[in-house]
């Protein structure tokens, strides 16, 4: 296995930044608490960067470093799992209800959605964030999370209806949304 | 209880969301989409979600500070090796 020259370290690792923050903004729900994380994710990568092999993902590669940094140093500073209520996890398309294109989505805020983002239990939270907010395939999410794509794709299906439940709810209790009439 | 047809379109809207349907797929899956009101629905719905989750995503960026530091320590690594 060849060794990645260092030089290489700026071009491959720097674009994925954007990315790596705000995955850890997401698993830390702190922006400083982020930032520490993102540096020490780089720190740890920039000391490893000879295990890396050249025209792999580097991407895949640094989201797996930042997780088991979170994992190992800083879940435990922060959050505790949360207990998921999957009766409450809505149908999708309900066609008694007002809004069933979603229109409603796009007139809440970004705290709105973000904070109810945070609030996903752990597992869900990082694919969600992972493949719907970051846009990674499947496998990378898979290799990064050292779990079967099946899980990624069962996770994901989990994420996006709770989340979803959670959104319609807060849109109902602030008048964004009517509840739907199920009289008929 | 959805019929079969509707599930089937259900679990392939990620992939044509994804590009990763062949053409044939795709063709099958959007005529389905044109003669049913509720997988139509379900589809508009989960986009109208992704958008929003995707424009709450992009508004964070790397500050400019910790990309300073993180340049700052590339470099001391570079020195010292």
């Amino acid at each position: 296995m060849a060794a990645a020259p260092i030089a290489l370290f700026e071009d491959e690792a720097l674009p994925h930044l954007d990315t790596l923050y705000r995955v850890a903004l997401r698993l830390t729900a702190d922006p400083a608490a982020a930032e520490d994380l993102v540096q020490d994710t780089m720190l740890r990568a920039l000391r490893a960067w000879n295990s890396f092999r050249p025209g792999s993902n580097a991407r895949a590669w640094l989201v797996t470093i930042l997780r088991n940094q979170f994992i190992n140093g800083w879940r435990s500073r922060k959050r505790s799992p949360e207990g998921i209520d999957m009766e409450s996890v809505p149908e999708p398309a309900d066609l008694n209800d007002p809004d069933p294109e979603g229109r409603f989505f796009s007139e809440l805020v970004d705290d709105e959605v973000l904070e109810a983002v945070d609030a996903l239990p752990e597992d869900f939270r990082e694919v969600l964030v992972l493949s719907d907010m970051e846009g990674l395939p499947y496998a990378e999410i898979a290799t990064s999370l050292d779990i079967p794509v099946g899980t990624v794709k069962s996770r994901l299906f989990r994420a996006r209806r709770i989340l979803q439940g959670r959104l319609r709810r807060y849109a109902e209790s602030t008048g964004l949304l009517s509840p739907p009439d199920h009289a008929e | 209880m959805l019929p079969p047809e509707c599930e089937a379109a259900l679990q392939q809207l990620d992939a044509l969301r994804r590009g990763e349907l062949s053409a044939d797929e795709a063709l099958l899956l959007r005529g389905h989409l044109d003669g049913c009101r509720r997988c139509l629905c379900f589809k508009l719905h989960e986009e109208a979600f992704l958008d929003r989750l995707i424009a709450a995503a992009r508004n964070a960026t790397c500050p400019e500070e910790l990309r300073a530091t993180i340049y700052q320590m590339i470099a001391k690594e570079s020195r010292d090796n």
